[in-house]
């Protein structure tokens, strides 16, 4: 019986719409190739390889593109290849104008694919402009219109077909070149098509005396790995094949039963060419030397017929390799929410052995400890195996920037490089794709305020060109992403004028410069003297602190008047699970991110009597500012006699916090909490313990900021009413 | 394309001046029979190559196989120029095995193939 449907079962449009659906990350991924492939271009308009890489992202889009169905952007595309395609064949050049043009043909392919994946409209104006000029450029491309819409189907079957290894003997007719055909150009077609070995074979070319120049005598052995299909072979000989030998054979293909040695033998390859007899290869077998050489030395086979059954079995070995480690390689595409469900379960069961042990423990049972333990051992594995299959290279964004930098500075008269690094720091997908948008702002703000104009530059002594440097790095359970520039660093003068202005400190205030640059970050906040597009309408940065503080991370500001200005970013790895640090205040449970926790030391009764109510704690002959979380937070009781200071470090500074009891580490499944807790200041979140007990996760730097910010009101404004 | 042979004893050295191209191969041809006749050494001399045809790949490789035959040298002075060897590798004639009676190993198109291009 067979279990699968049957074609009838799936409506074509049913396929269509599957096609589709797998098709969208993968156009995501072809668009941004072509992206970055024309960028690299533009810096070198005769780079070889990023022409094959502009022309080679094209080609799929409008291959996989067509099996989609995708009419429009096959029609649109198909242009653009057309164009590629002389500029590949050296018919045309990359003009900076090509490449403008393709850049935005790119950003309407995009518009296209939207239009499906998430609803809105195509400019179909902008569609016809862009094809106009592009048949301009290459104007016999709309006779070849025809052709490529049918070639849907066959770009479905090519997406299908696998990779086949053919041997091909062409003997061309000795009145080739008469005829006005050039053999090597035949050759070229087939290496187009794949992977392709060419050996010449010569021993019938004849000796001066009676060779005739205007003969071909060569003939060929070529073998070609391609998934064309063998009509695709034959369609190259097609104004020949009349007139000469073609002898077309498979001789590997994908599935098929490879034998131990994982490849022909010289004698069976010779063989099956008709190279050599078996009589001749039985004799040749019956000497202790090497097949191939004794054939040669008793000249039953030309060494280039040898040399060329070599080749056959090199290529073949090659692609066999090639075809491995690509299966090796495979990965699969998962949809998202399938991780997220896989990343929920996890947590549910990190929450689930968390009860386990502590159950365990209070049974004192020693065979169940130890199963227990194991079954935490598995679960911290598991885990780390779970976040790491969200972990992405943050590479993946950093190409989208290169095209904003390219376009905003050209918009805004000004010459920038934007260099990036550390590309391949991983970070859980859902923090990349939320990063996107502040680093997009944070990027606009250098190309806008931050570098001068090419003439300002230069007056400061500056190279014309400035530089943005877009770099990613890990530090311990985080990753610090910095957008440096080069330009004129923040004006200290104008911040305090403007915060002056906009009644958010005092006109004598004094504060340190560090202060002053990050009221850059307070929201309604823009210095820019004129309203540009690109930004200055005061909301950005402030957007940018939220979206960064959401993720858990913190934004740091340095600057240098003259020199530049750099935004760091610290970002935590994930947001599903961490390692926490779990405390006790009264019958309240507090977690403290662990990457944050430096030490903790005791604090008695008496020690902190000694500071006459000025919370600072003497470590090691160092003063440590501490916060009591048990009256920030206002958990009633009395605290006992020893409580404990857990010491964090925010951003560089030692600061305590004041707990009840510590308990110890504590993996950490983070719950959002509920809308109607989202305005508590200083917890980020909470997770549900063994017991089934909920604790709160602290949000230090916040934590420590609003205490920073209720003692700078009591020192303005003197004792708190 | 110009040929000129120069005679040092009883070497002789064949100046090939220009596209190697269908057009001028006869003259190659018979240049090279002359020269094969006349001497037991002959060397190439390439100048201002840019295009190399295949009927002149096919001479140059009768060419040898003539000298070969009779014993005799002919080889290319110098390194092949880029033309030669990107119209060998093209042609699939480049490569690691001489044919038949290349007994010294002296195939031209080991030596394009393995020589140093301008």
């Amino acid at each position: 019986m067979n279990d699968h449907p049957t074609p009838e079962e799936y409506s074509p449009d049913q396929i269509i719409k599957e096609l589709r659906a797998t098709f969208q990350e993968e156009a995501d991924e072809l668009l941004a190739e072509l992206e970055s492939a024309l960028l690299e271009l533009e810096k070198d308009p005769g780079d070889k390889e990023q022409i094959g890489r502009v022309f080679r992202a094209m080609h799929t889009i409008k291959g996989s593109g067509g099996a989609c169905e995708f009419h429009d952007v096959v029609l649109f595309t198909h242009e653009l290849e057309t164009v590629f395609d002389k500029i590949r064949n050296n018919k045309m050049t990359a003009t900076p104008e090509i490449i403008d043009l393709t850049l935005s043909a790119r950003d309407q392919i995009k518009a296209m694919f939207d239009s499906y994946y998430k609803g809105g409209s195509v400019d179909e104006a902008k569609t016809r402009e862009i094809l106009a000029v592009l048949q301009k450029l290459a104007p016999e491309s709309g006779g070849r219109e025809k052709t490529a819409v049918p070639a849907t189907n066959s770009a479905r079957k090519s997406r299908e077909a696998s990779a086949v290894t053919y041997r091909i003997r062409f003997r061309p007719n000795p009145g080739i070149f008469s005829q006005g055909t050039n053999p090597v150009q035949l050759l070229n077609e087939l290496r187009q098509l794949g992977p392709c070995k060419v050996v010449a074979q010569t021993e019938t070319v004849p000796y001066l005396e009676d060779v005739d120049p205007q003969a071909c005598y060569t003939f060929w052995d070529v073998i070609l790995t391609t998934d064309r299909g063998l009509d695709a072979i034959q369609d190259v000989f097609i104004f020949v094949k009349d007139s000469s030998e073609l002898a077309v054979s498979v001789i590997d293909e994908e599935g098929l039963l490879e034998d131990a040695t994982g490849h022909k033998k010289l004698g069976e390859i010779l063989l099956e060419r008709g190279d050599l007899t078996t009589e001749d290869l039985k004799k040749a077998l019956q000497s202790q030397r090497k097949v191939g050489e004794t054939l040669v030395e008793t000249g039953v086979v030309s060494p280039a017929k040898v040399d060329s059954a070599l080749v056959e079995q090199q290529h073949v070995r090659e692609m066999r390799e090639h075809r491995h480690a690509v299966e090796a390689m495979s990965s699969i595409r998962v949809a998202t929410d399938k991780l997220d469900s896989l990343v929920n379960l996890v947590g549910e069961l990190v929450t689930v052995q968390a009860r386990l042990s502590q159950t365990v423990l209070s049974q004192g049972n020693a065979e169940l400890s130890s199963i227990a333990e194991e079954v935490e051992r598995l679960t911290a594995s598991l885990r780390d195996n779970a976040m790491n299959i969200r972990m992405l290279p943050i590479g993946t964004t950093f190409s989208k920037f290169k095209r904003i930098v390219r376009d905003l500075s050209a918009e805004l008269g000004k010459e920038i490089a934007l260099t990036t690094d550390g590309g391949e720091t991983e970070l859980d997908k859902t923090v990349i794709e939320r990063l996107s948008d502040p680093l997009v702002h944070i990027i606009r703000n250098s190309i806008d305020h931050g570098i001068e104009l090419p003439e300002a530059r230069a007056l400061a002594g500056k190279p014309k060109r400035g530089t943005i440097r877009l770099s990613a790095l890990h530090s311990g359970a985080h990753v610090l992403i910095r957008v440096e520039d080069d330009g004129a660093g923040l004006d200290t003068g104008a911040i305090r004028a403007k915060a002056v202005a906009k009644g958010l400190i005092q006109k004598d205030a004094d504060l340190p410069e560090q202060e002053l640059w990050e009221l850059i970050l307070a929201p309604g906040f823009s210095t820019a003297k004129v309203v540009t597009g690109v930004s200055g309408r005061g909301v950005g940065m402030d957007v940018v602190k939220r979206a960064i503080d959401a993720l858990r991370g913190s934004l740091s500001i340095t600057s240098s008047r003259g020199e530049g200005t750099a935004i760091t970013l610290t970002l935590p790895l994930t947001l599903a699970i961490i390692d926490g640090f779990l405390t006790r205040i009264g019958m309240e449970y507090f977690i403290f991110p662990l990457s944050l926790v430096e030490e903790c030391v005791e604090l008695t009764r008496e020690a902190s009597k000694a500071t006459h109510g000025r919370h600072l704690a003497h470590v090691r002959g160092q003063l440590v500012p501490y916060i009591r979380l048990r009256e920030h937070f206002m958990v009633s009781g009395t605290p006992p006699g020893f409580e404990q200071i857990v010491i964090t470090n925010v951003e560089g500074r030692r600061v305590g916090m004041v707990v009840d009891t510590v308990v110890g580490e504590h993996q950490t499944v983070i719950k959002s909490l509920g809308r109607f807790y989202r305005q508590v200041d200083g917890i980020s979140g909470a997770t549900i313990l063994g017991s089934g007990t909920v604790a709160l996760i602290l949000d230090i730097p916040r934590l420590v900021r609003l205490v920073e910010q209720h003692e700078a009101q009591l020192t303005r404004g003197g004792e708190p009413s | 394309m110009g040929v000129a042979v120069k005679e040092s004893g009883d070497k002789r050295s064949i100046l090939l001046d220009g596209d190697l191209t269908l057009q001028h191969a006869e003259s190659l041809r018979k240049a090279f029979l002359k020269a094969l006749v006349e001497s037991d050494d002959v060397s190439l001399v390439f100048k201002n190559v840019r295009d190399v045809d295949l009927s002149c790949l096919q001479l140059l490789c009768s060419a040898h196989r003539s000298a070969a035959r009779l014993q005799k040298r002919l080889a290319i002075e110098g390194s092949a120029p880029k033309a030669l060897k990107d119209a060998a590798d093209e042609a699939g004639y480049c490569r690691l095995k001489g044919c038949k009676l290349d007994r010294d190993k002296s195939c031209l198109w080991i030596s394009v193939a393995g020589g140093n291009h301008e």
